[in-house]
């Protein structure tokens, strides 16, 4: 029963003001007035409304059919004001419920035989729970990592300086190592910040005109520099030399560069990284290829990698703190674009992003409408 | 000199905690890998394990669970700070003692020291060693062996070092603070549960008395008792 007002509520659940009795008493009144109403001007005037022939005993008494009738019209307003009240009933109780912050009951299968409005009443209830479900969930899942992931830089942080105290002379290479897992540390809340904001949906700010081609270019370029340090390369071809959309400019280049860098992360000695540009014949999107030749996934793992703290495991330490691809779905799906996994048939893995462009905009025109 | 193993996947992390704690005078090896942690643990001739709970593939809880399995070597667990869940749930499979993480390195080698201290078998003597009596409690600290009515008790060595403290003091009631201090070497934070835990298990290993009351009993606010039965 509802635990919110234990003293207002009596035991059938229908408090003294409440809906219930407005409604069982309005329609009890219509009713009797009616029936009175309509007595009465058959006594009065009996030519106006001819009412069935009763026996002689009956017709004479007031008291008979005042009783028959406000029985009879009781019942059926009860009734009536019962089937409204019910579902308020249920749906108050609820909503007392989600308020302790028990969301876990639902109140279709106690309405959802009714056709009506408070049907439908209950099943938007139910799903505003469950989306409250999902949001709580996900920030409480979101924290645990988060704090999970500072535990490691802090604890080497703590032992660094310990052995600092121990011994001054290992100073210099103390401060280094310090030096390092704060600039880890300085990183890891960057990253855990921009997928926290993209995910929030908060407005990023203005959009500027961007020359997609050109700012993919260029970050291939420095990452086949990264590769061919490390014995690798990277390939990089695109059928437009330039594609101009609105955009946030570093949130893209954020995005392709985690896209890039971990194919060149991946992709075994000695091999290249594929990065392709090309347009859709029909649609006029941007559709870019970045296939690298590493170790490749567990089909399964495909969707997963693009979700927060999803680590790819590699046998080469892993730098990052897995949020690369998740930040990079989040910056391209903001532009109406989406990204997918694939594994490659001769091994490794590519991964494919599409970028919508604005119909009928040829793209040297573009810098002129989008005020820079 | 006493040899410690380390099993933790960071690397970085167990080579300061090496270089530190042999700079303590200890032996240090360090492993990186759940299921190589607990090879190492059973075959190894190491003084104390110190383990993480979070590992990957094979976590902490099902290392210790598999170390327990076979041996009583003392075991020290890495948890999370403020992750209740993971240091109850290893002290529940036997762990001796816990360290959040982070923690500086100075907790760290007290912790092990504290534990070492208390678990550390005497060889056997020829002289009458000092034995405790309660009841049909037989333990002889030295050895760490004790007896219930002639079976033997298997009890991790927190969990012999509390059980000792209740004996010696049996039918008295010992406070938690000074079993933290004599059993786990260390006082007791506030809401720290170790001890909890630790007697949690030693009750079941002892089993019930003929009324069917444990035979250690808590007293709210005061402490823990051994009680002394009747015969």
């Amino acid at each position: 029963m509802s635990q919110a007002n234990p003293k207002r509520t009596p035991w059938w659940g229908h408090p003294p003001g409440g809906l219930f009795w407005k409604v069982f008493t309005a329609c009890w009144l219509t009713a009797m007035l009616t029936g009175l109403g309509i007595n009465l001007v058959a006594r009065c005037f009996p030519s106006l409304i001819e009412l069935p022939p009763v026996p002689p005993s009956v017709e004479q008494s007031v008291l008979m059919p005042l009783l028959m009738g406000g029985l009879i019209s009781a019942l059926c307003a009860g009734a009536l004001a019962w089937s409204l009240s019910r579902p308020i009933r249920i749906l108050r109780r609820a909503f007392s419920d989600a308020s302790t912050g028990h969301l876990e009951n639902r109140v279709t299968p106690l309405l959802g035989r009714q056709r009506d409005e408070f049907a439908d009443l209950g099943r938007d209830y139910d799903r505003m729970v469950e989306q409250l479900q999902a949001l709580l969930s996900a920030q409480r899942r979101l924290l645990h990592h988060v704090s999970h992931e500072l535990r490691s830089p802090l604890a080497r942080l703590q032992m660094a300086v310990g052995l600092l105290h121990r011994s001054p002379p290992g100073l210099s290479q103390s401060l280094q190592r310090i030096e390092r897992e704060v600039v880890r540390l300085v990183q890891l809340v960057g990253e855990v910040l921009t997928l926290a904001r993209l995910e929030s949906g908060a407005p990023q700010g203005e959009r500027r005109a961007v020359d997609v081609v050109a700012l993919l270019a260029s970050v291939a370029q420095d990452a086949q520099f990264e590769a061919r340090q490390i014995g690798c390369d990277l390939s990089f071809r695109s059928e437009e030399p330039s594609v101009v959309i609105p955009a946030h400019g570093e949130l893209l280049q954020r995005a392709f560069e985690n896209v890039i860098r971990n194919a060149v992360k991946h992709t075994k000695a000695g091999t290249c990284v594929d990065v392709n540009v090309r347009r859709h014949r029909a649609t006029g999107d941007l559709h870019v290829d970045v296939a690298d030749a590493g170790p490749g996934l567990p089909p399964e793992a495909l969707e997963h990698i693009f979700q927060p703290f999803v680590r790819i495991e590699t046998n080469r330490v892993s730098h990052g703190f897995g949020l690369g691809l998740a930040i990079a779905r989040q910056a391209i799906e903001s532009h109406g674009g989406r990204i997918s996994a694939r594994l490659r048939s001769r091994g490794g893995l590519r991964l494919m992003f599409v970028l919508p462009v604005q119909a009928g905009c040829p793209p040297q025109d573009a810098r002129h409408i989008y005020p820079t | 000199m006493q040899h410690l193993l380390l099993v933790d996947d960071d690397q970085d992390l167990t080579a300061m905690m090496g270089e530190y704690l042999s700079q303590e005078g200890f032996g240090v090896d360090a492993v990186h890998d759940g299921s190589q942690g607990v090879r190492s643990a059973l075959e190894g001739d190491y003084a104390l394990v110190v383990l993480d709970a979070m590992l990957p593939r094979i976590d902490g809880e099902e290392a210790l669970r598999r170390i327990r399995a076979r041996s009583l070597i003392p075991v020290l667990m890495l948890t999370a700070r403020g992750d209740d869940a993971d240091r109850i749930t290893g002290l529940e499979l036997g762990a001796d003692d816990y360290v959040a993480k982070p923690c500086t390195p100075r907790e760290l080698t007290a912790r092990v020291r504290s534990i070492l201290r208390r678990t550390q078998p005497h060889l056997p003597v020829l002289q009458p060693q000092s034995v405790v009596r309660a009841g049909a409690l037989v333990m002889w600290p030295e050895q760490r062996r004790a007896q219930w009515a002639g079976t033997e008790l298997v009890l991790t060595p927190t969990e012999f070092n509390l059980l000792e403290v209740l004996a010696s003091e049996a039918g008295q009631i010992v406070s938690k603070e000074v079993l933290s201090r004599r059993a786990l070497g260390r006082s007791l934070d506030r809401f720290d549960r170790s001890i909890d835990v630790h007697l949690c298990a030693v009750r079941h290993k002892l089993g019930l008395q003929a009324s069917g009351q444990s035979r250690i009993r808590a007293v709210r606010g005061m402490g823990y008792q051994l009680v002394r039965e009747l015969h």
